[in-house]
Order: structure tokens, then sequence, then C-alpha cells
């Protein structure tokens, strides 16, 4: 019984990972993407004294921050909005799991063309109202904040159900008790409501992580990685380097990188949460 | 401290009515208890004086002011919930301490007042705990400290004891009646435990499917029912009550059931016409002798000092208790014979209680 | 005219003369371009074996086919119905003669193909037949994974490939890809759009060095934009976005933008020169883009290029303007014009739009007048477990008669001389004429066994630039990324 499940564990989640190692200490025919030997740290070494390689590390972050600090505050704020059961919550919720159930890919090239500079709605809407026309995915500041918008947009919804489920796991006694302690909507939500989500913060600030350190897709539609490389992140350099540039062992270092990036975002943040809710 | 009124207090939710004309007062510093079964309207009633719920109909009114549109959290009454409702990430202290932080107590203050509520309530120990970390019990006096420290004007309980043990509910009763003994807090407690509501109430409220059935303090309900199901609700075990009518015969009262057994009333029934009635008797008033109703025994259970012999009269159970043992065994007839001075009419049709003239020189 | 147009009626002179025979029955030159003209004359067309085989194979000449039951993979871009159907009734054919040999077709995404392409390499299994392109050529040639095609095909079929398009599939005289078609790119005008703004049109000739110069074409068409906008027309453009690639500014330096920077070239200059290395686009061995992809010729292309999109002269994004009739030109194949004049513009992108008046023009042009050979070429995986059988099956899809069947329905041109010459519309139109000219003057991309990498790292280089990045800093920038990456290939 166990066994099986195992094999299956073992074949879809580590053996990709132990792939990856091995494939980063190799060479490769660049034409036929063969292994050709083994070199050691070599990849490492050339991929590491990439200016470019760095910038993606940076950027990598980037939208981490980014999209934690808006899916988090927003997530929150639809939840407790859908928690209340107010007229016109259904609507919201069922525009926000829409966005949530649409591909990933469908949506970004959504976005693409509203996004577009000469012909997109959002420019349109921002003429409209006597505004000036904004570079969305042409200036290197605006594409960055673009591709995080978008995201924050297709995504709010998980975390938005993590939310809810936190929310709703809390007995709504306890939100009585800290009405008739003479509590305000703002200390309810700030001294019960939040240190009582907790659990799911921690499980949506992982999971948003893992989806931020991993964002392709919507990079690779809206603005392929540019202007200058500036939108690159490293799971995008990574996808480049195997599939652009003929690198496979660069790019199997390069996804090592990012994986020891990601353990140590996640460790830190697990660290930091810990020390902070065992005060 | 304060005093409380609900004035001809309805509620509905949407088109169902849980409660109609509700209409009581409760003195300052008195100790009332809402008793009915499941589903009455208990804690709709409770969660209105609280707040929580918004009135339908009619007025709450504390300290003569209405407090219909006040938020829960300026009407200055503390609940403790059936469920108790701790927050689970505050310790003990944090928990007690959370009212008197929102209304801006200094620290040293929140501090004396949550020791002294401790102390009272016994918690020093626990006061660093988790309430995941504290038995049933503990966390109820917790939650009782939590409202306690605030000395609020009212006191609200839900079935605060309903989670806890038989033993330990004995015990708490007990706590919770010495502490309004010296915090002399208006109090609300709701229970559909009449024995709770008998022991620890000045006064009992008895509410059936949404309307007060009998007002009064624990004895006055006890001893002069207001109607056959505030008889039957009020004591344990129940009353019996059995239908037939009264009759006069050569200037004789006596009560004729149904299948047209007799029973001498004597006095029992002056001022009470003849025609249909229901009889009630507590089974403590129903002796074994020569004569009376013949029934049935169905079992008998011995509890030590008292022994409950349960039979069945024209289809009905008729229950009896007898001091000491007796020797009777299922399928055995007995005779059972009511104290006369101990019976209560009741109105055949309504139920309603009906007065004897010579009531109150019995009573 | 060139001299190569020429050569071909020469070469074909005998399926130019049943045509004109044809023609002297009294049909119009158009109706006689139908697959029905050309259906009549293809068993006499040259590259054809009848007889030899158990069918018509075209231009094979390997061993007899095996009688073992086997299967064939054949990996190609996905087409509209109508295209894919001609490919299954071709295979229909080829089974009622071989129903031993199994065919398997798999269809992708023109966009993945050159993807799916590696990975079925680096997986060592791939189909027996892979889409390629000619400019992939010395890849498939350093990696040894094509077979190179002249041991199953015969000499002549292989001189009948328009000489541009053999040349850049060839590798030290191996012919590892079959470019089966070729998209010459030359310009597109609207003469409507022209016309009514008063602006002139460019010169319609199908010499490719008689087009406009870059400065020309960059005038008229800032002309053409004021005078729309003065019009108050504020959704048409000047010039229509890139429908190349994935559409947009930076979609396709291979066939597209590198014709800004390597016309400011010469290849007639001196190889130590500016002008040489600008039109080389890498060094002598291969390695090198530093120097020659960010020369200041170069940079004075892509400011050229750049002029376009901060002018508001073309979009900066994608879409297909000149199809909607909004704009005044657009860079383009024949397909556009076979698509315009098709009898059936019901079924064409030009579907929705009511008629316009179109004309032809060369690309505009520098130092030289350039323009990129890239061609759609399918190769056989040297690793195919039966070769012969595989060759054998890519020349009958190759033979005339199924080409011809592909072109009628596809509108692409041609990659071979004698089908050129089976159109008459090739030596008497003018559009035509302008895109066989191209067609036999077109440039291979950039020698270098890294090509790959090279055009992934420009493209987002001329994006950039498109979009208002320094084109001196950001071609140096993208030069030197590209001798990073093609430091491995040393
Ligand atoms: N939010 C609500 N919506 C609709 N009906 C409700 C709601 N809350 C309570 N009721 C109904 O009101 C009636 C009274 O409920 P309430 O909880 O006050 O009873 P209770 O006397 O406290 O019972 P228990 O002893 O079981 O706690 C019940 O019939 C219940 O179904
Ligand atoms: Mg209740």
């Amino acid at each position: 019984m166990l066994l099986p499940a195992l094999a299956g564990l073992v074949l879809f989640q580590f053996a990709p990972i132990v792939v990856g190692l091995l494939n980063s200490l190799q060479s490769f025919n660049p034409f036929t993407h063969r292994a050709s030997g083994w070199v050691g740290l070599n990849n490492f070494v050339e991929v590491l004294a990439e200016p470019s390689f760095h910038w993606a590390v940076l950027i990598t972050m980037v939208y981490v921050v980014l999209i934690l600090a808006i899916t988090i505050p927003l997530a929150l704020g639809l939840a407790t909005l859908l928690n209340s059961r107010r007229p016109g919550t259904t609507f919201v919720r069922a525009a926000v799991l829409g966005a949530l159930a649409a591909s990933e890919a469908v949506t970004a090239l959504v976005w693409n063309q509203m996004y577009d500079a000469s012909t997109g709605l959002l420019n349109a809407l921002l003429v409209t109202l006597h505004l000036p026309a904004q570079p969305f995915l042409i200036d290197a500041n605006h594409a960055v904040v673009s591709i995080v918008v978008m995201t924050v947009w297709k995504d709010v919804g998980l975390a938005m159900l993590m939310f809810l489920a936190g929310l709703q796991s809390v007995p709504g006694s306890v939100y009585e008790a800290a009405a008739l302690d003479g509590a305000s909507t703002w200390k309810v939500f700030q001294r019960i409501t939040l240190p009582l989500l907790r659990p799911s913060v921690i499980l949506v600030m992982f999971i948003a992580t893992v989806g931020a350190t991993r964002l392709v897709t919507p990079i690779l539609i809206l603005t392929q990685g540019g202007p200058g490389g500036s939108t690159t992140n490293m799971a995008l350099y990574s996808y480049n380097q195997a599939f652009s540039f003929n690198s496979p062992g660069h790019a199997a270092a390069s996804v090592v990188c990012m994986m020891l990036l990601l353990v140590a975002l996640t460790g830190g943040q697990a660290l930091l949460l810990r020390r902070r809710g065992g005060k | 401290m304060a005093s409380l009124a609900i004035r001809g207090v309805g509620k509905a939710f949407g088109a169902a009515a849980v409660l109609r004309g509700i209409d009581f007062d409760i003195a300052d510093g008195e100790f009332v208890a809402l008793v009915g079964p499941s589903g009455c309207g208990k804690s709709t009633l409770l969660r209105m004086i609280a707040g929580l719920d918004q009135v339908t109909e009619g007025e709450v009114l504390i300290d003569g002011s209405r407090v219909n549109e006040k938020p829960s959290k300026d009407r200055d009454v503390a609940m403790v919930f059936q469920n108790y409702a701790l927050y689970p990430h505050m310790t003990v202290r944090e928990n007690m301490g959370f009212a008197l932080e929102m209304r801006g107590d200094p620290a040293a203050e929140r501090r004396r007042r949550i020791d002294e509520a401790a102390e009272i309530l016994r918690l020093e120990p626990l006061l660093d705990r988790l309430p995941r970390q504290m038995s049933g019990g503990q966390q109820q006096r917790v939650a009782m400290g939590r409202a306690i420290v605030r000395k609020p004007k009212v006191f609200l309980f839900d079935e605060p004891l309903s989670n806890l043990d038989a033993k330990l509910r004995v015990a708490m009763r007990a706590e919770i009646r010495e502490l309004h003994r010296r915090l002399k807090t208006t109090t609300i407690y709701v229970t559909h435990d009449q024995i709770e509501a008998m022991t620890m109430a000045d006064r009992l409220v008895v509410m059936r499917g949404g309307v007060v059935e009998q007002i009064g303090t624990p004895l006055e309900v006890f001893d002069r029912p207001a109607n056959t199901f505030v008889a039957t609700f009020i004591g344990s075990p129940e009353m019996n009550l059995i239908a037939g009518r009264l009759e006069t015969e050569g200037g004789r009262r006596l009560f004729r059931s149904k299948s047209g057994e007799q029973l001498a009333m004597g006095d029992a029934a002056n001022g009470i016409p003849d025609g249909p009635v229901q009889l009630g008797v507590r089974p403590d008033h129903l002796d074994i002798a020569e004569d009376g109703l013949a029934a049935t025994v169905d079992a008998v259970e011995p509890t030590g000092l008292e022994t409950m012999i349960v039979t069945r009269f024209e289809g009905q159970p008729l229950v009896a208790q007898q001091h000491g043992r007796v020797r009777l065994v299922a399928g055995d007839t007995v005779r059972l014979q009511p104290r006369p001075s101990e019976l209560h009419f009741f109105d055949f049709d309504s139920g309603r209680r009906i007065e004897r003239a010579s009531s109150n020189a019995v009573a | 005219m060139s001299k190569d147009i020429n050569n071909i009626e020469s070469t074909s002179g005998i399926s130019r003369r049943t045509l004109l025979g044809q023609m002297a029955v009294g049909a119009s030159w158009l109706a006689m371009g139908s697959a029905m003209g050309w259906a009549s004359v293809v068993q006499a067309a040259p590259g054809s074996n009848p007889g030899k085989y158990k069918i018509d194979l075209g231009g094979y000449n390997g061993p007899e086919l095996t009688s073992e039951p086997i299967t064939l993979r054949f990996m190609r871009q996905d087409f509209a119905p109508s295209v894919n159907a001609v490919f299954d009734n071709a295979y229909a054919e080829f089974r009622k003669a071989y129903p031993n040999i199994t065919i398997e077709e798999e269809k992708v995404p023109y966009g993945d193909l050159q993807k799916k392409v590696q990975v079925y390499v680096a997986s060592g299994e791939g189909p027996d037949i892979m889409m390629g392109r000619n400019d992939f050529a010395t890849a498939y040639a350093a990696g040894q994974f094509a077979v190179p095609l002249n041991q199953y095909f015969s000499q002549e079929f292989i001189d009948d490939i328009v000489d541009s398009l053999r040349n850049s599939g060839s590798v030290g005289g191996d012919l590892l890809c079959l470019p089966w078609e070729t998209n010459p790119v030359f310009m597109y005008f609207n003469r409507d759009i022209f016309e009514s703004a008063g602006i002139e049109t460019p010169p319609e000739v199908s010499d490719i060095t008689q087009g406009w110069t870059w400065d020309q074409f960059n005038d008229a068409l800032d002309r053409l934009t004021k005078a729309l906008r003065a019009k108050g027309d504020t959704t048409s453009w000047a010039l229509a976005a890139s429908t190349y690639g994935n559409g947009g500014p930076g979609s396709n330096y291979a066939q597209l933008e590198s014709i800004w920077i390597r016309s400011m070239g010469d290849p007639n200059a001196d190889k130590a020169s500016s002008l040489y290395k600008t039109f080389a686009g890498v060094s002598e061995d291969g390695l090198t883009a530093s120097g020659y992809l960010d020369t200041p010729e170069a940079v004075q292309g892509m400011k050229n290029y750049q002029f376009l999109f901060a002018n508001g002269i073309t979009p900066k994004g994608a879409g297909s303007q000149f199809r909607e009739g909004i704009a005044g030109m657009m860079v383009g194949s024949i397909n556009e014009a076979n698509y315009m004049t098709s009898e059936d513009r019901a079924s064409t992108p030009y579907a929705n739009t009511p008629p316009f008046k179109f004309g032809t023009t060369p690309l505009p042009r520098g130092a030289m007048a350039f323009s990129a050979i890239i061609a759609d070429a399918p190769f056989v995986y040297a690793g195919s477990p039966h070769v012969a059988e595989a060759a054998a099956l890519l020349a009958f899809i190759c033979n005339d008669a199924n080409r011809l069947a592909f072109h009628k329905e596809w509108g692409s041109m041609p990659g071979r001389k004698s089908l050129l010459a089976l159109d008459p519309r090739y030596s008497s139109d003018q559009s035509y004429q302008l895109a066989a000219a191209v067609a036999a003057t077109a440039y291979a991309p950039p020698q270098t066994v890294g090509w790959f990498d090279y055009f992934n790292a420009v493209n987002p280089a001329v994006s950039d630039i498109a979009l208002g990045a320094d084109p001196q800093k950001r071609l140096t920038n993208a030069a030197q990324q590209v001798d990073g990456l093609l430091a491995k290939y040393k």
C-alpha cells in the first residue's frame, strides 16, 4: 500500500531534483543537449559570474516581496469581506475564483492586450480620465509592477480561500466575546482575527513565496523578460538557458540556485514567524 | 451594578418568530435563572440583552435606559458563553485583561484586578497558560474570571456548566452562587437544568416555545406551578398528571378517573367546581395504601434512600417515590393514594392552575 | 529582372512550353496558375522519378523501401485544415503503394517547433522526419543529427532547389535539410491610404536595388503618419506591426529585424572593414559578435528602426493592421498577394476587410539591398531506424504534385526552380517577380553554430530598442551576451 505511493513520491518529487542536481554538475553538447562529462562546480562558477544572473536573483526577490506585500493584505481584506456575507459578496467571490480558475497563459495574454501601450484598454481608460498614458510593459519599473499586478490578480483567490477557511474555523462566539469586551472593529481584527489567522498567514506566505519565486509564464508572455532583461527572474533565466541558449548545464545550475534561494526564503520566514509566535 | 427590564420583547429571524411578548424586571443585584426546554429561546433572549442579536420588538432597558440600539461593546455587560469563547491565542492573564485593556485601564490597575479575580477563582497557578492547556473546569473559571474582572453592570451566563461532569457541575454551582454573594452583580443565568435553576436563583423565569410561562422564586414555582408545563418541568422526578373529573356525590367531593377509579377529595378540592380536571401530584406525595388508584408496576428503581416505583395507570405512567425499600416486582398491582393536601388542580383543557379556596391555609 | 529567374526559365523549358501551349487554348494566366493547369504537367516535371518506384517518390533515388511493417513519424507545424488535408491525401496515396508503412504525424504550434526538435534530439528518440529550418543547418551539421540528403536524393533534384535556399541548407556540400518553400521578404503598401494622404507611393519595381533608401522610407512614412493624424485619423498606422514570430517589435530577428542592421553592411567590402562586419554579424570563426553586431553601421540601422516607434509610425505592440486595411505599409511575403488576389478571399486573413488597392516594393536599402532567406526545411533524423524510408517519404511529400497542392492551399512560394517556372506569374507580375528576385539574392543568417543562441539574445535587444533603449548601449550589451553564449561552442 505504502510502497507505490512512496515510489510515486520519489519519482515525481525527488527525481527531478536529483536530475537537476546531477545536470548542474555536467557539461552538455549544445546541439544535442546530451551530457558530455562532469565539470564539478563549473556551471555554478560561470552562472554566478554572470551579471544578468545577479540581476535575476535580485528581481526574483523583488517579485517575492512585492507579491507577498500585495497578496496578503488584499487576500485578507477580501476574505474578511466575504466572511461578513454582506450582499454583493457572492459577486466578488465569483470574480476572484473565476480569475483563479482561468489558465495562467490565457490570463497573461488578456493582460498583455490590456497593457498594450497604444491599443490597450488600461491606457484607453487612463486617457479618457485625462490621466497620462503609462508605459506598462515598456519601462523597466512599470513592467515589474505590471507583472506583479497581473500575478496578484490571478492568484489572490487562492490566498483568499485559505484565509476564508481560517476565518471560518474561528468560532463566532470569540468575536462576540471580543465585542462584549469592548473591542472596536479594528482592535478585533488586530488582536483577535490576525493572531488567529497565523497558521493561514504562514501557509499563504509559503505558497505565495514558492509561486512568486517560480513565476515564469506571465513574464514570458508579458515582457519576455525585457526590457533589457529587467524582468527576467531566476526561473526565466533558467528557462532561457535551457531553451534559448542551448545551455542545459547553466539552466540546471541556476535552477539549483533558485531552489536554494527558495529554501533560504521559506526557511527564513519560518524562523522569523516561529520566533515571533513563540514569544 | 444595575437593574434590567425586558418590556414586551419579541424576536423574529426573518419570518420565524422565536420570542413573543417577554416581559419582566430584574432588580439590582438579583440572580435570575432562565429555564426552559431546548430551543425555547433562552439564548436568544440573553443575546439580545448582550446586544449580540437585534431586538425586533419591544425594549431592553438597563438602569432604566433603552439599550436596543447600543452596540455590545458599550453596554457594559459581561457574558460567559457555553463554550467559554476564550481567546485561544492569549494566556489566562491576557484573556482576563483584554476587556480592561480595551477600555484603557492602566497596566497596574489591570494587574491588580486580574490578581484579585484570579484569587477568587483560584486561578493564580494558571495565569500564564493558554486555554488549550487547561481542563474544561479551569477554562470555565477563566471565562468567569474574564467576566468578573470588569465589574460589569450585568452578568449573563449561557449554560456555563453544561460541558462539565456532574460532580464539577455541583461544585461550580456553589462557586457561582458564592461569587454572586460576594459581588452582588445583577445576573441572568440560562440553563435547561431545573435543579441548577432551583438551587442557584433568587427567581426563575420559566420559558417555553418563545413565551414566559411563569416567573417566581424557586419555591413559588415549585409549590404553585402556574400550569401543567411548569408543573412537570420543575421538580424531579416530575409531577404526575391524572386526567379525570371532580364530582360531588352526596355532598362528598371525589375525583373520578377515566376508567372510573375514585379518590376521595375531602377538603382538598374546596372551591373548585365539578367538571373535567387534571390532577397533579408529585411522586413523593403518592403513598402505597389499601385503597387508591390501582396501577400496575412497570419497574422498581431503588436509589438508596428512596425507591422509585414506576407504574402504569390507565395507560399513563404514574410514578411514586417511597422512603426506604419496597418489596414489589414488575407486574404487581398496587394501590396508590395521593396526600390530599398536596394535590394540584389544573384546567382540563388549558392546563392552567386552578387555585382551591383553602390553599392559603394549606400552604 | 535578375539573372536567376532567367535561369529558372531555361532549366524548365519543357514545362514552360507545355504551359504556354495551354495558355494558347485561351484561358487567362491567372486561371492557369490553378492546380488544374499544374496537375496536367506534373508527370513531366524534372526532379520526379516516374516509374522507378511504386509511386512517384520525387527526388528519391535510394534503395527500394522495406516490405516489413514499420511506422514513420513526422513532426511538423499545424496548418489550417485545408492545408492539413493536402498531407492526409498524400499519406493515403503513399499507404496504397506501401501498405506496410504506417505514417504518424505530430502537429505542433509553429512557435514550438524548434524547441520540440531540441527536446526530441536531446531525448535520442525523435520522429523520423522533423520540421527544421534552413538557418539551423550549421547546428544540424555540428550536432550530427540530420542525415545528409545527398545520400538519398538525386543531384538533379537538389540542383533544382533555388540556389540561395540550397546553400543555406547545406554545410560542406551536404544538404542537411530540405527547404521546401520560401518566404522572400519585401514590402506591401496600401495605395488607397497613400493616395488619400497625398504621399507619393514607393517604387513598384522588381529590381531590389531600386527601392527606397532607409532615409526615404522613414521620411515618407513620417509624412504619411502626420498626414493621417492631421486628418484626425488616430487608428491607422503608416507601418503595420511585425507579423513574424510572436508579432510586434523584436519578433523575429532571423527573418525581419536583421534587415535593418545587415543592410547597413556590405558583403563585398574588405573583410576587416566595419561595413563587412556589419553584414557578417559574427566573426569568421562564428564565435564573436562584439564588433560585428554593434558596429556604428549596425547602430545606425537600429536608430532607423527606433525612429519608426519613436515617431508613432508603427505600433509598439502586435497586430495585423495591414490586413485590417489600417496600415500604409507592411513587411510580408508573397502569401499576402496570394491572399488578396484569391478568388476565395473569405478563407484568407483579408476576409473581413473591404478590398483595397495594394502594391509591392523592395525592402528599403542601406549600403546594400539585403534580405534574409529563412525557410521551413524538414530533415531526416539521424537517429531514425528507417532512414531510407524516411527519406523516401520526405521525397514523396516533396514531389511535384504534392508540393503544388501544398503551395496552392498555403499560398507560399515554391522553393524549387522547376515549380516556380510552372507559375507564369513569377515571370509576368511585378510582385511575384520581386519575390523571385528577393529569393534569388537573399542571404543566409550570420554564420555561427550558435545561431539559435544568437537570435534569441538579439530579439529582446531589438524589442528594447523599439521601446526606447539606447541603440548603441543595447547592441553592445547584446553582442557581449552573444559572445558569452557562443563561448560554449569553442
Ligand atoms: N440565527 C437564527 N436564525 C434562525 N433561527 C434561529 C437563530 N438562532 C436561533 N434560532 C431559533 O430560535 C429558537 C430559539 O433558539 P435559542 O438558541 O435561543 O434556544 P435555547 O433556548 O437557547 O436552546 P438551547 O437550550 O438548546 O440552547 C430555536 O428554535 C432556534 O432554532
Ligand atoms: Mg442556548
